[in-house]
């Protein structure tokens, strides 16, 4: 065995995971960023945010597989169904919690279990799949990805330009980022807080949502789906600066790179540790966040 | 006249009431509860349902055949369920409530070996016969009220036997399990049983149940060039894990040691998710259990799964009850221990008895192998398969302590 043979296994065993980091960062930074929106400009930890990316998927497999629409209607349906459900939750529910921090939080863990339960009750727990929607995979000597995973990463892309674009060069998306800033001063200066919050739900719910339905044809549709997303959305939250958008991705990133390679060289249980540990760690040396100042 | 009319009147209501009082007793002494004991919520809902299905579809037989009748009473079966939400804690809190308020008689479940630990000493003391789906054979020695409803050192064996028939260049196996005690019991048993029939274990990895994604561990299998996988995952996951192998372009066979129903894998998820792979499991086919799953499949609207076990720990049961005569737990117990002690069971469509003796010591797993089946480029296949005799064979040489 040559030194250049076991330089090229490396090479191909570390592009793979790099690879891997890039898709699983892609999708962790879209379903944190709507996390981080949310709680930015309504101060809820909505942690019922995992479920709309499970009802994006199960959407898709419904209306797909079930009602046999083609995957982009599925889609977008789903996408829609979801966005209207969140926002009505958001109306009914999270409008009299904004700024309690504790009851906001108590009341997503209950919906998150509500909305479980609820697929699992018209569903069944039976995991379903949706086929994939391209078959092929790259191969490029020694690694080989999936098409269906490697177009998602631009697509994600795309979906993080346009919320920034949205974020940065539309009204509603500059009264957002007040309302992130400071919540008073912009009630003061006119700006509509309901309308905000609900803006801010639908976007997040959507791109939540967006994340389930191009993950469908990838992973296991089930009730209990939402977590694998959440709990790192969670930590990029906390970790990444309350309102702070940019330092949000900068912790998706982190985690998902974090997963990839010690999930790989380590083992998979190995980063469950490392994340938490990660997590405890930067709480502990910055409560209020690992970045200041970066702004979206 | 008024006297006698009145003494007439007051001795009719007694003799009413009393009839009432006996009536009200017998009802009650005729019908028999069942507990059902594991996850169903969270996470492992699904293994709640797997559970609750067979030992419904039991009591349900059982009450249309007219019940069981043991020492002049009729005997009428009725399934309470009990949420451990997969936790000791909280599988002691309900084993208790469905003892001390529900008056159950049998029980059936968990499913893990740290709910069925958690309850042992519990059943032991309430004289609660309790059939565990888990895996350890840690769980019986000591408590004569601990029955296994699963073997699993005979899958094993008889699936590496079957591997070996069907393509026996391969040689380089990979474990992937759950991080649960299971998983690690069958990582474990698998890398002795590899050992033993003179394969290599290239390597092994554990992910957290319900993981989504397996290309980490996966690219570690494809880098360690195993030729065959050890995948021990539900439905969920391991369509997802062989999806993902597929995209990987790992040419690799798949052993299962679960049930895990290739049939419901491939409505719930396609065929096109199997496509392409060669997977072997331990499923059920033949015509009992094609029987059985059709009845199933029409009650429940799904697949059986864990029913072969389940559905035949009532089987046996009832059949103690008949030896023993008796509806009398202690009795009943001591009829299922008898060594002699066989049961017919529908979804194996022939007698059953319990194992464990020559490998363990002890004679209080129930259960049998039932046909090796996989799937081959999208097809049901049917593999040929090992005679029980040359897998019990190898159990008891790669597994004897």
């Amino acid at each position: 065995m040559t030194v250049s043979y076991v330089q090229r296994r490396f090479e191909a065993v570390f592009f793979q995971v790099l690879i891997n980091g890039l898709f699983l960062s892609s999708i962790f930074s879209i379903v944190a960023l709507g996390f981080a929106i949310v709680y930015g400009i309504a101060r809820i930890m909505n942690w019922a945010h995992g479920e709309f990316y499970m009802l994006g998927a199960v959407g898709v497999w419904l209306f797909g597989r079930q009602l046999g629409l083609p995957y982009f209607a599925a889609a977008i349906i789903s996408i829609v169904v979801v966005t209207l459900i969140a926002v009505g939750i958001e109306r009914a529910m999270f409008k009299p919690l904004r700024g309690l921090h504790l009851p906001g939080f108590v009341a997503s863990y209950g919906l998150s279990l509500v909305l479980q339960g609820l697929v699992f009750m018209a569903f069944s727990g039976h995991p379903r799949s949706y086929p994939k929607v391209i078959n092929e995979t790259l191969t490029i000597g020694a690694f080989s990805i999936g098409w269906q995973r490697v177009v998602i990463i631009p697509l994600a892309g795309l979906c993080l330009l346009s919320v920034f674009w949205f974020m940065n060069r539309t009204k509603y998306g500059i009264a957002i980022r007040a309302g992130i800033q400071d919540s008073q001063a912009a009630r003061l200066y006119g700006l509509r807080m309901n309308t905000l919050c609900s803006t801010a739900m639908a976007l997040a719910s959507g791109m939540a949502a967006f994340a389930g339905v191009m993950l469908a044809p990838l992973f296991s549709i089930e009730p209990g789906m939402g977590l694998f997303v959440m709990w790192n959305a969670w930590i990029a939250v906390c970790l990444g600066g309350r309102g702070n958008l940019g330092g949000c991705l900068m912790v998706s990133a982190i985690l998902a790179f974090m997963t990839s390679f010690i999930d790989t060289y380590l083992g998979a249980y190995y980063s469950l540790i490392a994340v938490a540990a990660f997590f405890l760690v930067g709480l502990a040396i910055r409560p209020r966040g690992l970045w200041k100042g970066m702004e979206a | 006249m008024i006297r006698l009319k009145r003494v007439i009147v007051i001795v009719a209501a007694l003799v009413l009431l009393v009839g009432g009082l006996s009536s009200s007793a017998m009802a009650q002494a005729k019908t028999l509860k069942i507990g059902a004991l594991g996850p169903f919520s969270g996470s492992g809902a699904e293994w709640g349902n797997y559970l609750y299905q067979p030992i419904k579809m039991w009591a349900d037989d059982v009450n249309a055949a007219g019940g069981i009748t043991v020492g002049g009473v009729t005997y009428k079966f009725d399934v309470v369920t009990g949420d451990d939400k997969w936790t000791p804690s909280e599988a002691l809190t309900q084993t208790r409530r469905m003892v001390d308020e529900e008056k159950i008689q049998f029980m059936v479940g968990p499913v893990t070996n740290g709910t069925s630990m958690a309850i042992q000493q519990f059943c032991e003391e309430n004289k609660i016969v309790y059939f565990s789906e888990a895996v350890s054979p840690n769980l019986v020695p000591q408590f004569k009220y601990t029955f296994d409803a699963y073997i699993g050192e005979r899958d094993i064996p008889h699936l590496f036997l079957v591997a070996k028939y069907y393509d026996p260049e391969r040689k380089t196996i990979f474990s992937l399990a759950p991080e649960t005690s299971s998983g690690h019991w069958y990582h474990n048993a698998f890398t002795k049983t590899a050992n033993f029939m003179g394969y290599k274990s290239v390597g092994g990895d554990f992910y957290a149940y319900g993981a989504s994604d397996f290309y980490p561990l996966l690219t570690k299998a494809k880098e360690s060039k195993a030729q065959i996988i050890f995948l021990y995952a539900f439905e969920g996951e391991g369509v997802t894990v062989l999806q993902q192998a597929r995209e990987l372009k790992m040419d690799v066979i798949y052993l299962t040691p679960l049930p895990v129903s290739l049939p419901l894998m491939a409505k719930n998820s396609s065929w096109e998710a199997l496509n392409g792979m060669t997977v072997i499991t331990y499923d059920g086919t033949g015509p009992a259990w094609d029987a059985f799953a059709k009845r199933y499949s029409a009650k429940f609207g799904v697949p059986p799964q864990l029913a072969n076990c389940l559905y035949s720990a009532c089987e046996a049961y009832g059949q103690a009850m008949k030896n023993a005569n008796s509806a009398d737990k202690e009795k009943v117990m001591q009829a299922l221990r008898a060594p002699d002690f066989k049961v017919f069971t529908q979804p194996y469509g022939k007698e059953i008895r319990f194992h464990g003796q020559e490998l363990l010591g002890y004679n209080t797993q129930l259960g049998a192998v039932v046909d090796i089946t996989g799937v081959r480029n999208g097809k049901y296949v049917k593999f040929p398969k090992a005679t029980e005799e040359e897998a019990w064979d190898v159990t008891l040489k790669a597994f004897k302590k």
